[in-house]
């Protein structure tokens, strides 16, 4: 039986297409050198989540309805992951069972090695939906503290993290405003500073610049990047945004149409730092979101609904 | 500043327009039922002394506090317990809808006949009658807390106690107290009808036996004092609500004023 895992065994493509990262990093310093040089090192890296022939099926008997066939992949340690497929195959419920929102039918979530059963632990998520995550009846620092409180944390420490994280993503001064008096790209950097400030094992993202503007978006896909250069955080990020996913990623993963499955997985050999700009505008680039999209619209074909 | 001031000048301006008009139309009045407001002004003082106050005023006060405060509990607590639990909604809706259509004048020969004549006795219509209105949309706004916003506090390890005082119950806040606002009606002419019906005091009672004895200026009396506390209940919840809810009153101004 073909295993995803087997996948990620596959020998990790030319040194040189690795290599450019580091040669063309423009400001090495050690963080992002970090982050430039997982890439290479990523077999070495612990494997941080991982879904094990993961299903999901919504009802029972003949109405039953299988979202989600069975897929397998492993995220490790400092790893910028897109999850890409043709509309309706089931992403956000992949998403949902990956954090124990929703309970697997088959299959199962581990962290660090471990099972999870309920909710997936160190675990954040940022969702499409900026509005209905942000809780409207507090100010944009005490969402952004929420998760940390009642966790045992001193006070001083979570007003330093929750400071620390809306800095990070440029938002060092609207602490004391609603998040509804914020426009819809500062919501959504709220909502990824409530994740930076949690520390999580894993940053899970759903769909999360799907309902912005275009030039907003990319300065927000920007933004990302530069937190994922500096925190080395792990990122699994669902989008049916083919640039998106390859601008982003350091490995794409194509879904089939329901039920969903692993299609393939890419290596994004594309040099870091990347900007919207020179990134774009690389051959590499170019080839590879015309592969992803070819495996898109050949899925789209065969979808059964369509 | 001007703004501020013309604000409230404003508002007050209908009120005003009104009690002016009542003046100066009744000056003349010889009828004995449309007395002038002046008559009725002085007749006011004349009956609210201290005394009718701790015998008549006092007692509807405090059934109708205790009531009130008995149904915001309750109200609240079933509507939340009803407003998570799909199944107990469905199993008890035969119930609650039956209670619910009661009309509380109906109880009030019972609730006699149960706990005797007396503030205990209109207190507990008081909380039966207000519990409604704060039940049902208490239960309607728990069951409409955003799905996501719960979620992200699954997510995040938030326990099920915090998520339900942090999260669901101040997205449920808004329609809680909608359901506060429309009980202090309820309440109010609960509190009259048990007096009217089954006292031999309180508010009620003085506006009806002034009445039978036509004693018309006291019958104004007491009406203008069943508004006065109808209008001072009503203060206290708005009050309330611009404390909890300041948020939303903004959040609200924003929305009509977006595009």
């Amino acid at each position: 039986m073909m295993r995803a895992s087997d996948r990620d065994d596959r020998p990790t493509p030319t040194e040189s297409g690795f290599a450019m990262p580091i040669a063309t990093a423009s400001e090495p310093t050690s963080e992002q050198n970090s982050a430039a040089t997982a890439p290479r090192n990523a077999q070495e890296r612990p494997v941080v989540l991982e879904a094990r022939h993961l299903g999901v099926t919504y009802g029972r008997g003949r109405s039953a309805v299988t979202a989600i066939g069975d897929v397998s992949f492993q995220a490790r340690a400092g790893e910028f992951l897109s999850i890409v497929g043709p509309s309706g195959c089931g992403k956000t419920t992949l998403l949902k069972a990956l954090s124990g929102l929703l309970r697997p039918t088959t299959g199962e979530v581990r962290v660090n090695g471990t099972p999870a059963s309920g909710v997936t632990p160190g675990v954040a998520m940022v969702f499409q939906e900026y509005t209905r995550s942000l809780m409207p009846w507090q100010k944009v620092r005490a969402n952004v503290e929420f998760p940390l409180r009642g966790t045992g944390l001193p006070k001083r420490e979570l007003a330093a993290r929750a400071a620390k994280a809306l800095s990070e993503v440029g938002l060092a001064d609207v602490g004391d405003k609603y998040p509804w008096q914020l426009s819809g790209g500062m919501q959504q950097r709220v909502a990824i500073a409530r994740a930076l400030a949690f520390q999580p094992n894993v940053l899970l993202m759903d769909e999360p610049f799907a309902s912005l503007d275009a030039q907003v978006r990319g300065d927000l896909e920007d933004l990302l990047l530069h937190v994922h250069a500096r925190t080395g955080m792990t990122i699994i990020l669902v989008t049916h945004d083919i640039d998106e996913s390859v601008y982003l990623g350091d490995r794409v993963i194509a879904l089939s149409h329901r039920p969903t499955r692993v299609r393939t997985t890419i290596d994004v050999d594309l040099p870091r730092p990347r900007d919207q700009i020179h990134t774009k505008a690389l051959g590499g680039f170019i080839d590879l979101r015309t592969r992803v999209l070819e495996l898109i619209v050949a899925e789209r074909s065969v979808d059964p609904d369509s | 500043m001007i703004k501020k001031l013309i604000g409230p000048a404003t508002s007050l301006a209908a009120p005003v327009t009104l009690v002016a008009a009542w003046w100066i139309l009744s000056a003349g009045s010889t009828s004995p039922y449309f007395l002038p407001l002046s008559d009725i002004v002085d007749g006011f003082q004349q009956t609210w002394t201290t005394e009718r106050m701790e015998d008549d005023l006092l007692p509807t006060v405090r059934a109708l506090g205790v009531g009130f405060a008995v149904a915001v509990v309750t109200g609240i607590a079933t509507g939340v317990a009803l407003g998570l639990s799909a199944r107990a909604r469905r199993d008890l809706r035969p119930i609650t809808e039956f209670l619910r259509s009661m009309p509380v004048v109906a109880l009030v020969p019972i609730g006699l006949v149960v706990l005797g004549p007396g503030q205990r006795m209109e207190a507990a219509l008081v909380a039966f009658a207000a519990t409604w209105p704060i039940l049902v949309s208490t239960s309607d706004g728990v069951r409409a807390a955003d799905r996501v916003m719960i979620d992200t506090a699954r997510v995040y390890g938030v326990s099920a106690r915090r998520r339900l005082l942090r999260v669901t119950i101040p997205a449920a806040m808004p329609q809680v107290m909608a359901g506060v606002r429309i009980a202090v009606a309820a309440a109010v002419g609960t509190v009259i009808v048990a007096n009217m019906l089954a006292s031999s005091s309180g508010l009620g009672y003085l506006v009806i036996s002034a009445q039978q004895s036509f004693d018309i200026q006291e019958t104004w009396s007491g009406l203008l004092m069943i508004g006065l506390v109808g209008s001072v209940l009503t203060c206290t919840v708005v009050l309330a609500e611009r404390v909890l809810l300041g948020w939303h009153r903004q959040y609200r101004s924003l929305e009509r004023t977006a595009p």
